[in-house]
């Protein structure tokens, strides 16, 4: 990716303005690896598919054997149109994603509001039809957060910014499937969860840290996207939030 | 397309908040007011609500990421534009209003179904287009054969042979946009949000 790159997504509103030397040059180098390759996998994930079922396909000699790859295919692959919402699906994965890390960095930007607002908040903004959990409460947020190894604290999902919860959640700790890997929101497909930064006085009451304790920033990684990249999904995996 | 920008400044604090402002450095200003500015305006965009027309939700408002940053004047929270649906879009269009042309095409295409809202004529495959004696044009296509017409102007429900139409979009050269400013929360409810922050720090 190079920094036309970061200017486009900066100019698609993805990612703040005002960036250190440093933090474009972390981003540079790790969206360089992830950037459209979400898209790529898919595309591979289901040529690939297709490929494997016309070459079982050329070999039947059943011809209901053949209705049936043929109809797995069409229920499985389909038509352009269901390429192209997989595409589309892909895409808006991407961008949240890189929307998440331009939050993730914002949160982060200064050693001063890292110290007023040491800590975040996993958050519902945004509502969804069928919110996770609805059908499964393990397969809540809260749920994942003590599957992670948070604590709930009165009843809330909150953490330093530096704790390592945050890449747990992004990791599925506990056996979660969906999510991508990234140690900031969006942690899953399709989730209305965001973090909300908490100030230090919200932190104290909380127990999170002490009031004159020196509080540190995420220990930004960007490297953790690669591992989303390499991770081969397929999508839609689970259209819940 | 210009982003929006509220800007928090000293000169529309009151006079505590003026005092308080002294005692710290401006870095220290910002990181104490951006955070809980960023926190208010993101709530304020979850909460809005659906749709007008009641279709299904387009999760228009969460294309919108909200930034904080120091600025000369003290903090100032950004929405730059993001791109929705293939298109760059502004917020600053819902908030203030003004009016749309065409960029590339040679009309606009509003939907007007709940089968083409937050959708763009190319998502369908098989549309035409129909013109109105009054000038009025529209981008339709054929339903489904057997299903029924919703109204019995041109004919009994469930009578027609042929599927009935689908209206998607109407094309107009230009929209005219009303603005509308609980988009974003108040000025009052920002700079209280903004002092807020800074007492309580």
């Amino acid at each position: 990716m190079s920094a036309t790159t970061i200017q486009a997504l900066q100019k698609a509103g993805k990612l703040p303005s005002g960036l250190s030397d440093k933090q474009a040059a972390l981003l540079q180098r790790s969206l360089d690896r992830y950037s459209g390759q979400v898209s790529d996998k898919v595309l591979t994930a289901i040529l690939d598919d297709f490929r494997d079922k016309l070459k079982t396909a050329t070999t039947m000699t059943d011809v209901n054997d053949m209705r049936g790859i043929m109809a797995d295919l069409q229920a499985n692959i389909g038509g352009s149109e269901s390429l192209a919402k997989r595409l589309e699906w892909s895409l808006r994965v991407s961008q949240e994603v890189a929307a998440g890390a331009g939050t993730y960095l914002n949160q982060n930007l200064t050693a001063e509001a890292v110290d007023e607002y040491p800590a975040l908040e996993l958050k519902r903004i945004y509502s969804r039809d069928v919110p996770r959990g609805t059908k499964d409460p393990e397969d809540s947020w809260p749920a994942r957060w003590e599957a992670a190894g948070g604590e709930l604290i009165d009843g809330r999902m909150v953490a330093l910014k530096d704790d390592p919860i945050w890449q747990a959640l992004g990791d599925g700790d506990g056996g979660y499937d969906d999510t991508l890997g990234n140690p900031f929101a969006p942690f899953a497909f399709n989730s209305g969860y965001e973090t909300l930064d908490v100030s230090r006085k919200e932190s104290v009451s909380l127990g999170l840290i002490g009031e004159n304790e020196h509080a540190d920033p995420a220990p930004i990684d960007f490297g953790t996207l690669l591992k989303i990249s390499n991770r081969s999904f397929r999508v839609p995996v689970k259209i819940l939030s | 397309m210009s982003a929006i920008s509220i800007t928090v400044t000293q000169d529309t604090a009151n006079q505590a908040l003026f005092e308080l402002m002294q005692s710290v450095t401006p870095a220290r200003f910002a990181g104490k007011v951006g955070p809980a500015l960023v926190n208010e305006t993101k709530q304020h965009l979850g909460r809005l609500g659906k749709n007008k027309q009641g279709y299904k939700s387009t999760r228009f408002y969460e294309n919108f990421s909200v930034f904080w940053s120091p600025d000369n004047r003290g903090v100032s929270v950004d929405i730059p534009p993001a791109v929705v649906n293939g298109r760059q879009v502004g917020l600053g269009l819902r908030v203030f209003g003004g009016t749309i042309t065409p960029a590339t095409a040679q009309m606009l295409a509003i939907p007007i179904s709940a089968a083409s809202y937050g959708r763009v004529p190319r998502d369908f495959p098989n549309l035409f287009l129909l013109k109105m004696t009054d000038g009025r044009a529209f981008l339709c296509q054929r339903g489904q054969r057997g299903q029924q017409r919703a109204g019995g102007r041109r004919g009994k429900a469930g009578q027609s042979s042929k599927p009935p139409l689908e209206w998607l979009f109407v094309l107009k050269k230009s929209v005219t946009q009303d603005g509308n400013r609980d988009v974003l929360p108040s000025d009052k409810r920002l700079l209280d949000v903004a002092a807020n922050a800074f007492k309580n720090s």
